[in-house]
C-alpha cells in the first residue's frame, strides 16, 4: 500500500512538473498562435544554470533563483531580439524555425559543458526522507510537490483575478479585440512567452538533482508536454493542470502498474515482451483516446469568429 | 529535373569507375529521403498538413523488412506488401483522429504518436531494440537479392513513377480538393465535397510513399533501427520539403540532395556541424522560404501559406 | 415566360435558436422560402443575421428547432451534405482561392456537383481538361461574365470580380437554394446595379435567401422581407408593408435608412 501511495506521489510530482512546462506553453499557443518546439531547450537551459550556480556556490536556493530568472531574461531576449518575426508566420514556418534553434542549442550545451550528464545534489537540508505516520517519501519530492502547487494556484491568481490576466484570457479568445483595445499586445506578448519561459527554466531547476542534466534533456519531455496540452486543451490552463496531473499519473503508475497487470492476464512472455512497450506508451494511447471523444481537448477554449 | 534524375541513374556507373561503394551508399540514402520527402510533401506543401511524424512510416517499411526477415518471410514482394499495408492501417486511423482536431494540435498529435511507435519499437528487444538490428537477409527479389546496383536503381525508378504519379495527382479532381482545403477548408465544404476524407487519403498516401523509402533503406544498409523513426528525422524531413519548394511536386528532391549534401559537407568540416546546421535552417526558414527549386520555377510567385492541418474556423 | 413561384418552400425554419454560452442570438426563427422566390432578410447590426445563415448553412449546430430542405430534415446534416443535395451559399467575406484561376476555383464547385458524378477520387486526368465540366464551368463563367478572365488567378482580379466568382460557385454545384450574404458588400454603383441585374434573371429557377444591407438592392429584389431584430423576427411581409411599418422603423432608429 505504501508503495502505491509513493508512486502515486511520484506521479503527482511528475505532473505538477509537466504543469509548470505545460502552463507557459498552452498560453503561448493559444494566445500567440506560436508553436515554439524550443520550450524544452529553455527546460534545459534552467537545469544547467541552476548546476553551473550550484556548482559556483554550493547554494540550491540560489541556482533556482538564477535559473528561472536567467531562463525568463534569455526568452525575453529571443523574443525580441528576432523571434518575434515567426509570430506573424504560418505554423509549419514555426515549427521549422525552433527546430533549427533545438538543434542549434542542443550542441551548443553539449560544447560548453560536455556530453556527459551533469550532476546536482539534493539541496542537504532536504536530502532526507520524510517519516509521515510511518509512510517514507522522500522529501525533495514533496517540496517539488508543493513549490509546484503554490505555483499552479499563483498562476490562476494571475489569470483570474488581475488585469494581466485579464488581458491574456481575452487575447485568448480574440486577439484582434485586445489590440484594437489600444493594449499594448507586443510587450503582453513577451510578457507571457518569457513568463512561459520562466516556469521551464524553474521546472528544469528543480528537476536538475533527481535527474540526469545532459543535451537534448528537454526534447523527451516537451513532446509529453505537448500531449498534455493537447489532452487539456490549448490555451486553458485550467486544461494544463488537470491534464498534467493525469498524464503524470497514468505514465508514472502506468509503468509500474501496467506489466505487472498484464502478467496477471496474460502469458509471461507475452506480458514480457509488450508490457515494457505498453507501459512507455499508455500515456499516447489515453492521448488518442481522448481525441477521439474530444478533439479540441478536455477545456477547450472557445473562439470568437472574429 | 530529368538532369538531376539522369545524374542519379549514373551513380552506379561512377561507382565502378571509382571502385567504390561509397557513393552508392551516399546518393542511395539522399534518394531514399528524396522519395520520402516527396511523399510527406503531398500532405505538407499540397495538402498544408504539417505532419512532424512522418518518419515513423519510414521506419515501418524498414522494420517490415527486419522483422519479415528475422521471421523467415523473406520475400521482398511479401515484405513490400507488408510494409504497404501496416502503414495504411497505422496512417487511417491516426490520421483521422488528428485531422478532426484544430489547427495547431494536427502538428503536436503526428509528433506525440511518432514518439509512440517509436518507443515501442525500442522496446522490441528481440529485434534489436534500441540499437537497432542488422538484417542478415535482404527482401528476397530472386537472383537480385542483396545487389545493392540493383537495389539502388530500382530505387532510383521508384523515385521516377512517385514524381510522376504526385504530379498527376496534383493537377487532378483530387489535386484541386486536395489543394483547395489547405486554403478554405470552408469553402471546400459549402460546395458539397467533405474536406476530411480527401485529406485522408492524401495524408495515408504520403505516408505509403515514406514506407517504400523505408523499405528502400533496410535493404540498402543492412540494417534497421528506431533512429529510423527520430522525430528529428521527421523535422529534417520537412526541412528538405521546404528547402526544395514545398509548392512544387520536384522541389522536396532538390531539398533532400541540397540538405544531405550539406551535411555530409558539414561533418566532414567540423564535429559541432549542428551549430551550424541549427541557424541555416533558421535563415531558410525566414528568407528563402520557396525553396530552391520554387525559386528556379518561379522566381515571382509568392510562397504560399499553407496552414497546419486539422480543422480550421 | 415567367414560372410562378410554386408553393411548396425549397426551405423551411421552424424554431431555430441558437445561444453562445449566455447569450441568445437566435431566438426562435421561422421562415419559408418557396422556389423563384428573393426573401430577403434585414435587421441592424448584431441582429443575429450571420449567425442564422451559419445554422441554415450547417457550419453552426442549432440548440433547438429544425430544418426542412427540399423536402428532407437536415437540422444535424453536416456542411458538405447540405450542400450536395441543393444548398448553394456565397460569403459575405470572399472565400475564393486567391491561388486558383477563376477557372479552377469554379471548377472546384461544378466538380462536387450533379455533374460530377459524386465524389472527386479521380487521380489521372487533370482536372482542368477538356470534357463536360469545363464546358459548364465556361458557360457559368459567361453567364456572370467573366469569361475573359477565366485564366487569371483570383487574386489578381478586382473585388468587384471575385464577388462575381463567389456567386459564380455558389451557383455551379446546381443548388435549388441559395444562401448569398451581402453579395453587393464592397461593391461600387454600377458593379452592384449589375449584381441586381443578374440576381432578377437567375430569380424564378433559385429559392433566395438574401441578407443584405444596401436596402435599394433589397426593395428592388425582395419578393418578400423579414426583418430580424435580437435574433427575432419581427415582421415577415412584402417589401411595401416592411418599408412603411412602425415597428420597424423604431428597431432601425439611429442605426441605418430604410427609405431608399
Amino acid at each position: 500500500m505504501s508503495l502505491f501511495i509513493a508512486q502515486l506521489l511520484n506521479g503527482l510530482q511528475f505532473g505538477i512538473l509537466l504543469f509548470l512546462l505545460a502552463a507557459g506553453l498552452t498560453l503561448v499557443f493559444g494566445i500567440m498562435s506560436f508553436i515554439n518546439l524550443a520550450h524544452g531547450v529553455l527546460y534545459m537551459l534552467g537545469a544547467y544554470f541552476a548546476a553551473a550556480t550550484f556548482a559556483l556556490t554550493q547554494s540550491f536556493l540560489l541556482g533556482v533563483v538564477v535559473a528561472t530568472a536567467g531562463v525568463f531574461l534569455v526568452a525575453a531576449a529571443a523574443d525580441r531580439l528576432g523571434l518575434s518575426v515567426l509570430h506573424k508566420r504560418d505554423h509549419l514556418d514555426q515549427v521549422l524555425a525552433t527546430f533549427g534553434i533545438v538543434i542549434f542549442c542542443n550542441e551548443l550545451v553539449r560544447w560548453i559543458w560536455g556530453n556527459a550528464p551533469v550532476f546536482m545534489d539534493t539541496p542537504a537540508a532536504l536530502s532526507d526522507s520524510l517519516d509521515i505516520f510511518g509512510f517514507i517519501y522522500p522529501a525533495y519530492r514533496l517540496v517539488i510537490l508543493g513549490a509546484g502547487l503554490i505555483i499552479a494556484v499563483g498562476l490562476y491568481w494571475l489569470i483570474e483575478r488581475t488585469r494581466i490576466g485579464m488581458l491574456i484570457r481575452a487575447g485568448a479568445s480574440n486577439r484582434v479585440m485586445v489590440s484594437a483595445l489600444g493594449v499594448n499586445i507586443g510587450w503582453l506578448n513577451v510578457f507571457i512567452f518569457a513568463l512561459g519561459g520562466g516556469l521551464a527554466g524553474l521546472a528544469g531547476a528543480l528537476i536538475g538533482p533527481i535527474t540526469s542534466v545532459q543535451p537534448g534533456m528537454g526534447d523527451g519531455i516537451l513532446i509529453l508536454t505537448l500531449v498534455v496540452i493537447v489532452i487539456g486543451g490549448i490555451g486553458s490552463i485550467r486544461g494544463a493542470f488537470l491534464g498534467a496531473l493525469i498524464v503524470g499519473l497514468v505514465d508514472t503508475l502506468g509503468r509500474i502498474y501496467l506489466p505487472t497487470l498484464l502478467r496477471s492476464v496474460a502469458d509471461p512472455s507475452v506480458a514480457n515482451a509488450v508490457g515494457p512497450a505498453l507501459a512507455s506508451i499508455g500515456v499516447y494511447l489515453l492521448m488518442a483516446v481522448v481525441l477521439a471523444f474530444k478533439p479540441d481537448g478536455l477545456f477547450p477554449v472557445r473562439r470568437r469568429q472574429g | 529535373m530529368v538532369l538531376i534524375l539522369a545524374a542519379f541513374a549514373l551513380v552506379p556507373l561512377y561507382c565502378w569507375w571509382v571502385d567504390s561503394v561509397y557513393p552508392l551508399t551516399l546518393f542511395g540514402r539522399i534518394l531514399v529521403f528524396a522519395l520520402a520527402a516527396l511523399g510527406l510533401n503531398l500532405a505538407l506543401g499540397f495538402g498544408g498538413m504539417v505532419s512532424l511524424g512522418h518518419a515513423m512510416y519510414i521506419g515501418f517499411g524498414a522494420y517490415a523488412v527486419g522483422i519479415g526477415s528475422a521471421l523467415g518471410m523473406e520475400s521482398g514482394v511479401l515484405q513490400l506488401l507488408l510494409a504497404l499495408i501496416a502503414t495504411a492501417l497505422i496512417a487511417a486511423p491516426l490520421g483521422w483522429i488528428a485531422l478532426r482536431t484544430q489547427g495547431i494540435a494536427f502538428i503536436m498529435i503526428t509528433l506525440a504518436f511518432a514518439q509512440l511507435f517509436y518507443y515501442v519499437f525500442i522496446s522490441l528487444r528481440m529485434f534489436g531494440g534500441d540499437d537497432g538490428m542488422t538484417i542478415q537477409k535482404l527482401s528476397a527479389w530472386g537472383p537480385l537479392t542483396g545487389n545493392k546496383v540493383a537495389i539502388y536503381l530500382s530505387l532510383v525508378a521508384a523515385l521516377v513513377l512517385a514524381i510522376w504519379g504526385i504530379a498527376r495527382t496534383v493537377q487532378s479532381r483530387f489535386g484541386l480538393v486536395l489543394r483547395a482545403t489547405m486554403v478554405s477548408e470552408r469553402r471546400v465544404n459549402a460546395v458539397g465535397t467533405p474536406s476530411l476524407p480527401y485529406r485522408l487519403v492524401a495524408y495515408v498516401i504520403s505516408a505509403e510513399l515514406c514506407a517504400v523509402a523505408g523499405y528502400f533503406l533496410a535493404n540498402l544498409t543492412s540494417f534497421v533501427s528506431p533512429a529510423y523513426m527520430a522525430w528529428t528525422l521527421s523535422g529534417e524531413l520537412i526541412v528538405m520539403a521546404l528547402l526544395g519548394g514545398s509548392a512544387t511536386v520536384f522541389g522536396p528532391v532538390v531539398g533532400a540532395v541540397a540538405l544531405l549534401l550539406l551535411e555530409e559537407g558539414l561533418k566532414a568540416f567540423t564535429e559541432r556541424w549542428a551549430l551550424i546546421l541549427g541557424p541555416i535552417i533558421v535563415l531558410i526558414v525566414v528568407f528563402l522560404r520557396q525553396g530552391l527549386w520554387g525559386l528556379l520555377s518561379d522566381p515571382s510567385e509568392k510562397p504560399s501559406g499553407g496552414s497546419s492541418g486539422g480543422s480550421h474556423g | 415566360m415567367s414560372t410562378p413561384a410554386s408553393a411548396q418552400p425549397l426551405l423551411n425554419l421552424r424554431g431555430l435558436v441558437k445561444r453562445f454560452g449566455g447569450l441568445l442570438v437566435t431566438d426562435g426563427v421561422d421562415l419559408s422560402i418557396a422556389q423563384g422566390e428573393i426573401h430577403a432578410v434585414i435587421g441592424p447590426n448584431g441582429a443575429g443575421k450571420t449567425t442564422l445563415i451559419n445554422q441554415i448553412a450547417g457550419e453552426l449546430t442549432s440548440d433547438e428547432g429544425s430544418m426542412e430542405l427540399l423536402g428532407h430534415d437536415v437540422t444535424r446534416w453536416p456542411v458538405a451534405r447540405r450542400a450536395h443535395l441543393g444548398l448553394g451559399r456565397s460569403y459575405q467575406i470572399n472565400s475564393v482561392i486567391g491561388s486558383f484561376t477563376t477557372v479552377e476555383n469554379v471548377l472546384l464547385a461544378v466538380q462536387s456537383g450533379p455533374l460530377g458524378g459524386g465524389h472527386n477520387f479521380r487521380f489521372w486526368k487533370p482536372a482542368t481538361g477538356p470534357g463536360p465540366l469545363i464546358d459548364r464551368v465556361d458557360e457559368i463563367l459567361r453567364m456572370v461574365g467573366l469569361h475573359a478572365e477565366r485564366d487569371r488567378p483570383a487574386a489578381v482580379l478586382s473585388y468587384g470580380q471575385q464577388r462575381l466568382i463567389e456567386l459564380a460557385m455558389a451557383l455551379a454545384t446546381e443548388p435549388r437554394v441559395l444562401l448569398l450574404d451581402e453579395p453587393m458588400a464592397g461593391l461600387g454603383p454600377v458593379e452592384t446595379e449589375r449584381m441586381i441585374e443578374l440576381l432578377k434573371r437567375l430569380q424564378p429557377h433559385y429559392a433566395m435567401l438574401l441578407v443584405e444591407h444596401d436596402m435599394h438592392a433589397v426593395f428592388t429584389l425582395a419578393s418578400r422581407v423579414s426583418v430580424l431584430v435580437y435574433g427575432r423576427v419581427l415582421i415577415c411581409d412584402e417589401p411595401e408593408v416592411v418599408r412603411t411599418s412602425e415597428s420597424v422603423r423604431e428597431a432601425y432608429l439611429g442605426d441605418e435608412e430604410i427609405s431608399a
